[in-house]
């Protein structure tokens, strides 16, 4: 038996493996993605320096003064956020009568944000039916209508 | 329908165009076993090599060869199954989860280390930060690299006349310092781009107009070896499902571009070495294998839609490409898959090379061509030969037998499991649909490939401990054998001029697609029968 | 030997029947024949079942009766198969061994005869055989020389002349002279002694490629093992209770490779049967699957690619001569040639219908001859009555010029010598012309690939008579057989390069030897095997041993040597070296009958799991009678219907085991693709036809609706 090339060897790679692949490599990469902070947080939406939510995950929403996702594909963290745009003009009159924000505007949002999404996709790697982020959504009416959601985000609380 | 086409032959031409430009220096590592043609990269390795007591112009023969690969997996193998049973003791970064029972523990580490990355916990709440770093990160990189570098003196037998194959920690370090790590980093810059979080951040608490706990931490550093090194084992239980892996249609092609690259370049460097229109060949015979797989996943639409933000042509289809290179990351559930995909999903494990994953699909492949050959040489009164080289009983005898391992440690198993009540014990009732996930989980360990039905709900001490053995003998016993091919090879004589049967060319590829079925569906299709046939 | 193997062909069913059972001995087949091991166990737990009570639903008894005798009539079928063929193949040769049978031998032993049993003499013991009497042993001859009539051999009904240093085949008889002979081949391991080793499956050596398909048709058998025996679980835990060992039993059968496994013994006994048949004697198995495989094989040129001598094919006069002065002379120069060179110049004259008359003869009758020895490298005449030549030309008006030149030295009293032979022997006393004009004539007939011989007056160059080699006919079309087979062919002669190549090219032979001494053609071997080519050398001469000795191929001529047939691992009976491509096509027939049935068997297994399967199931559940496409009556018609295809493909398929699949010399690709179409599509697609037939009868037999 070969102690240097069947224990030393191997143990000497195993220590720097773990120092090199466990530790260095992912705070390098931390450092790195400092320039997309955004990014690296988890898209990360922040109203008065408070989370509030990630534009990444949905959690469950009751109010109806918000879009809501879809609940049948669920993960431990909360929902996928993404809906058709279908399913949230759906959800417009709910939301326009709860809170008295025009249709128009909702309808505006709505597509506007699918055209991101499709721009964030090059366009080409669309899915091929049209989509929303409803906490990209959520997240404009809370900024667009302070007034009217600040009471829903209890901040405070 | 366009659009997809469209996005199917972008991400495939994009694959085999960086798999061609990988192929490059694959090959030279596979040539160069001792110095390499670049003054830089000798000086690094040369460093290296110096610094771990790695001597370059020591060549193993397939045994010192495998004994080395399994001295190294095994360290990682003890040091894994301690670290996560004793996490909560040594985990400098939280949450301070509780240890691993240790048969999860056993589980796991072997899981990983053998490139399947099956997972019977849920990570975001079972698994420290440390964890997923020491134990899960790395192990990826082990074992990807441990399979890319016994491709290296697996495809070196066919190359040149010698009695050994090179040696394990030279291949081993020039995979992973040289390839997959620099692409990792390459990756993982390009997932946080995309989205992907990548911080020391467990879990955040929200409590606005949602109340949830998001948790987080260094998934895009997980994410891109995960997928480059075909691992597949999520940072979240719902694994790509979950937006953090997987966050919009743009990173689902970006990750099925990272699963095929490196399987996809290993059949052009053998090309670059032993004739360029033999490893298109062998490349057109994955690619149209795996074109087959897809339609038949594609096939059958699953009920409703199955992800908002990849649409569902998108969504299957990286579940395809994630069987086929046997990574086994998914991003939709299973459940949510038709019967039809299913059966494309347990196909592709079954063949294990089309392409298969980094390293040991490219293998595979080899086990079917020497039977192909075989029987070839019958049908037109030659002695088989590949390249000028005989094939003798012993190739044949070695490459049944590692034909033969995978249906005995998918089937014996899953029988044991259904019979002795264990199945029936996490599935409740045993029905077409609850043996099919029993198969699925064999077969999944099996071919190292990690997906699975059970999850979380097999963490059972029967297939934590079951599943442990299959994946360790479905890893290791072909890698032996396949070497032992290898090195067979690499001791012939080689013949100059035509071979009597071109081993290239479009008939050669109709003839090793058709095999490569039906070999597999002759052994495994009964199983389908009764199992997703019959939903 | 046509009566002999007629009387054998009569052949005795009962022996081969007994055989056939006795191969059933399951200890016999696990050693022999895995695959049906497993069947012949499988027949003995169905029976078993049937007479151990509770084992099998009682209303069903005649459908397990019939799976079992099913399984029994297809190990027996296999057996029957092999027992046929090793009958068949053993009468063929022990047609050559009748000759082999015990006699009185005439042993020397201090320097007196004693009649001994044939069987007792050993190598190294001389004997004595008279007129009329048999060769008891193989050996060779130390004194003596005789014709031997060898056609219960080869066939052949012209008797062999042998000398001193010949080899002489046990059985053969000597027709006249007396012959000391000493043995050298031990009782039982004579040459036809070692072919009748290889036609017994049992005793047989296995080839390489036998090994291979055993080893893959018994992983094939254990997969189906697996398979069946844990799909048996895994239906019971389903909930098909009503599946059983049989039933498991009826599948695994259905699905292993056993019309080839039940045929390969018989395959192979055929393959080496076939051979004997065309009067080829081979060693050892692996000699025919190497002939099968050749990259390369060395050819003699004499007497494989040319006639063997040369031959006359013109006269080209020189310093004006005219074409009947040539011709007399070398008619004269000839007269006493015997070779079949100066034969060849007789009959070239006659063919160019150049009369000699009758005085010349006489002049040629009463002249001295001159003997070709190796020294002087020509042969001739010399004119004793010049005088009366000299009067012959003047009367008959032709040849004036020979006046000149016969009057010259007849002055001189020098004698007149008439002289034809190698130029170079020749040309240096030559006065009448230049050498220069000479050696252009000579280098232009030498670069046609001819030879040239100058023929002399005393100093006088008359004319040169080419000579040139002939090709066998059909050597051409052998050549191109051998290169569609992949195979290239490389001629080995002693002539000099340009005549080589020139003949070369005419054969179609890219590669040559010339000027080859006997260790080129051993050197040609190894060089060639070191490049990892397969070598088929041919030879007769005990210079020719080493090289058929180190040859992956050895084929040695009857007519040869002693050595040289030792040396070699294959011998042809009819000394033809034309006849190796039916050596090699033979052997790749033996490999592609292997191959084509393997193919059809595994092919077969496609469509039986549609004919038997989705049947065992559906009892369990209905839906899966989606997969009965074939509409198969019942469960029971189904499956037996599939058992009985099963058994009864076996003998269907034995004359074309015995036959061998048809191969003739072409490209692979065509090979390949016919027996794909063949063998492939056409056993994927038989069994849905055959089984849908027998399902009917059986529904119809059973009164089934």
């Amino acid at each position: 038996m070969n102690i240097k090339q069947y224990i030393l060897i191997p143990l000497a790679i195993f220590i720097f493996s773990l120092l090199i692949l466990g530790l260095v490599y992912p705070l390098v990469l931390n450092g790195i993605g400092l320039i997309v902070k955004n990014n690296t947080e988890g898209s990360l939406i922040i109203v008065n320096g408070t989370i509030i939510g990630s534009y990444l995950i949905a959690g469950k929403i009751n109010n109806s003064a918000f879009f809501w996702p879809n609940y049948n594909n669920s993960f431990i963290s909360g929902y996928d956020p993404y809906i058709t745009v279908n399913q949230a003009l759906s959800q417009v009159d709910r939301i326009s009568n709860s809170t008295g924000i025009s249709k128009q505007f909702l309808i505006n949002i709505i597509y506007e944000n699918s055209k991101e999404i499709e721009q964030q996709n090059l366009y080409i790697f669309s899915p091929g039916e049209k989509v929303v982020n409803i906490m990209k959504l959520n997240e404009i009416l809370i900024k667009t209508y302070p007034n009217i959601y600040d009471k829903y985000l209890k901040i405070n609380s | 329908m366009l659009i997809h086409l469209i996005q199917t032959v972008i991400v495939m031409a994009i694959s085999i165009l960086v798999a061609y430009l990988l192929s490059k220096p694959i090959a030279t590592f596979i040539k160069y076993e001792k110095d390499l043609p670049y003054n830089n990269l000798n000086k690094i390795e040369n460093f290296l090599f110096k610094f771990l007591g790695i001597n370059k112009e020591n060549s193993m023969n397939y045994k010192e060869y495998l004994l080395s690969l399994l001295s190294l997996n095994i360290i990682f193998i003890i040091f894994d199954t301690i670290f996560l049973m004793f996490q909560n003791h040594l985990s400098f970064i939280g949450p301070s989860y509780k240890g691993l029972s240790f048969d999860l523990a056993f589980n796991t580490a072997i899981s990983f280390i053998t490139n399947t990355n099956l997972q019977h916990y849920i990570g975001e709440t079972t698994l420290s930060l440390a964890s997923q770093m020491l134990v899960i990160i790395t192990t990826m990189f082990i074992g990807s690299s441990t399979g890319l570098a016994s491709s290296f003196a697996f495809i070196r037998g066919f190359i040149r006349k010698s009695n050994s194959l090179g040696n394990f920690y030279v291949d081993f370090i020039r995979s992973l310092i040289f390839l997959i790590l620099p692409i990792s980093i390459i990756s993982s810059i390009l997932l946080i781009f995309m989205g992907v979080p990548q911080n020391f951040n467990p879990f955040y608490t929200v409590n606005s107009f949602t109340h949830q706990i998001i948790y987080s931490g260094p998934i895009a550093s997980l994410e891109s070896i995960k997928l480059l090194g075909n691992n597949g084992g999520g940072f979240f239980g719902s694994n790509s499902a979950n937006l953090f892996e997987d966050p919009s249609n743009l990173s689902n092609y970006f990750e099925m571009f990272l699963m095929l690259v490196f399987p996809l370049s290993l059949p052009l460097a053998f090309g670059r070495i032993l004739g360029k229109k033999r490893g298109y060949t062998l490349l057109g015979t994955i690619l149209i294998s795996m074109i087959i797989i897809i339609i038949m996943a594609e096939f059958i639409k699953p009920v409703g839609v199955i992800s908002y933000r990849f649409g569902n042509y998108s969504a299957i289809l990286f579940n395809s490409v994630s069987m086929l290179t046997n990574t086994g990351a998914v991003d939709t559930s299973l459940t949510a898959m038709s019967f039809s995909a299913i059966i494309a999903f347990l196909f592709s494990m079954f063949i294990q090379s089309i392409p298969g994953a980094i390293g040991l699909g490219f293998m595979y492949l080899f086990v079917y061509i020497i039977l192909t050959l075989f029987i070839l040489g019958l049908m037109v009164g030659k002695m088989p030969e590949f390249i000028g080289m005989k094939i003798n009983p012993r190739d044949v005898r070695l490459s049944v037998l590692v034909f033969l391992t995978h249906p005995l440690i998918i089937l014996i198993p899953t029988a044991l499991a259904l019979t002795m009540g264990y199945a029936y014990h996490v599935l409740g009732s045993i029905n077409s649909y609850t043996y099919t996930e029993v198969l699925y989980e064999f077969t999944s360990a099996a071919a190292n490939n990690g997906s699975s039905y059970l999850g979380y709900i097999g963490n059972t001490v029967f297939f934590n401990i079951s599943t442990a053995i299959v994946m360790f003998i479905g890893r290791y016993l072909p890698i032996g054998l396949m070497l032992a091919i290898s090195q067979s090879f690499s001791m012939k004589d080689r013949k100059k001029g035509l071979e009597p049967l071109p081993t290239e060319g479009f008939l050669f590829l109709a003839i090793l697609v058709f095999m490569i079925f039906l070999l597999v569906v002759l052994t495994f299709i009964p199983f389908v029968i009764i199992g997703p046939l019959s939903w | 030997m046509g009566e002999i193997i007629r009387f054998h062909e009569k052949y005795n069913l009962k022996k081969i029947f007994f055989d056939s059972i006795l191969k059933l001995n399951p200890v016999y087949l696990a050693k022999n024949n895995p695959v049906m091991f497993v069947v012949i166990l499988g027949f003995i737990v169905t029976l078993f079942m049937i007479i151990i009570p509770n084992q099998i639903p009682p209303n069903q008894t005649n459908f397990y009766i019939a799976v079992s005798l099913t399984l029994f009539f297809a190990a027996w079928f296999s057996t029957f198969s092999e027992a046929f063929s090793e009958y068949e193949a053993k009468a063929r040769v022990d047609s050559l061994k009748v000759f082999e049978k015990e006699i009185i031998a005439h042993k020397l032993v201090n320097d007196h005869y004693v009649d001994v049993k044939s069987t007792t003499l050993k190598p190294g013991e001389r004997v004595l055989v008279r007129r009329g009497e048999v060769v008891p042993m193989d050996g060779f001859i130390i004194e003596g020389s005789s014709y031997l009539d060898e056609s219960m051999i080869t066939g052949e009904s012209e008797p062999v002349f042998k000398n001193k240093g010949d080899h002489v085949i046990g059985g053969t008889k000597v027709i006249e002279g007396e012959l000391k002979i000493e043995i050298t081949a031990e009782r039982g391991r004579s040459f036809v002694d070692k072919m009748i080793a290889l036609v017994s499956q049992a005793k047989r050596p296995k080839s390489q490629s036998e090994i291979s398909l055993n080893i893959l048709l018994s992983g094939l058998s254990l997969i189906f093992i697996v398979v069946t025996a844990t799909l048996y679980y895994i239906l019971k835990s389903l909930g098909y209770t009503y599946v059983n060992i049989a039933l498991i039993i009826a599948l695994l059968v259905a699905l292993m490779p056993t019309t080839i496994g039940g045929l390969l013994p018989a395959i192979g006994i055929a393959g080496i049967s076939r051979l004997t048949r065309d009067n080829i004697i081979a060693k050892s198995g692996k000699a025919i699957e190497a002939a099968s495989d050749a990259d390369v094989i060395l050819l003699d040129k004499t007497g494989t690619i040319t006639e063997g001598n040369r031959a006359a094919t013109e006269f080209i006069p020189l310093d004006n001569f005219d074409i009947n002065c040539v011709a007399i002379a070398s008619y004269l120069a000839s007269f006493n040639d015997n070779t079949r060179e100066g034969k060849s110049i007789i009959d070239l004259i006659e063919s160019m219908k150049i009369k000699i008359p009758g005085e010349i003869i006489d002049i040629a009758m009463m002249s001295k001859p001159i003997e070709f020895n190796i020294n002087t490298r020509y042969s001739g005449i010399e004119i004793s009555n010049p005088a009366k030549l000299l009067e012959y030309i003047k009367k008959g008006k032709t040849c004036l010029k020979f006046i000149e030149i016969i009057e010259k030295y007849g002055n001189k009293n020098e004698e007149i010598k008439i002289l034809k032979g190698a130029v170079d022997s020749l040309i240096n006393n030559v006065t009448n012309i230049k050498k220069e004009d000479i050696n252009k004539i000579v280098k232009e007939v030498g670069e046609k690939g001819e030879t040239p011989l100058l023929l002399v007056i005393n100093e006088n160059a008359i004319g040169i008579i080419v000579l040139k080699d002939k090709l066998k006919p059909g050597i051409k079309n052998v050549i191109s057989d051998l290169k569609i087979m992949g195979i290239t062919p490389v001629m080995v002669t002693g002539d000099n390069p340009l005549t080589a190549k020139v003949i070369a090219s005419e054969a179609g032979i890219n590669s040559v030897i010339s000027q080859a001494k006997p260790v080129d053609k051993l050197n040609k071997v190894q060089e060639e095997q070191s490049k990892g080519h397969v070598v088929i050398a041919m030879g007769d001469g005990t210079n020719d041993a080493p090289a058929l000795a180190k040859a992956d191929v050895g084929v040695a001529m009857n007519s040869g040597t002693r050595a040289a047939k030792e040396a070699a691992n294959m011998i042809d009976l009819d000394s033809n070296p034309s006849r190796v491509v039916k050596i090699i096509e033979l052997s790749k027939q033996l490999l592609v009958t292997r191959g084509a049935i393997t193919t059809f068997s595994i092919a077969n297994d496609i469509s039986k799991y549609f004919t038997i399967l989705p049947m065992i199931l559906i009892l369990g559940d209905p839906k899966i009678a989606y997969l009965n496409i074939l509409h198969l009556t019942t469960p029971e018609t189904a499956i037996l219907a599939t058992m009985i295809f099963n058994a009864i493909i076996i003998p269907a398929l034995i004359p074309l085991a015995l036959r061998g699949v048809k191969y003739k010399p072409e490209a692979p690709r065509k090979t390949f693709i016919r027996n794909f179409l063949i063998y492939g599509i056409g056993g994927a697609l038989l069994p849905f036809v055959a089984i849908k037939l027998i399902d009917i009868m059986l529904a119809i037999l059973m009164g089934v609706k």
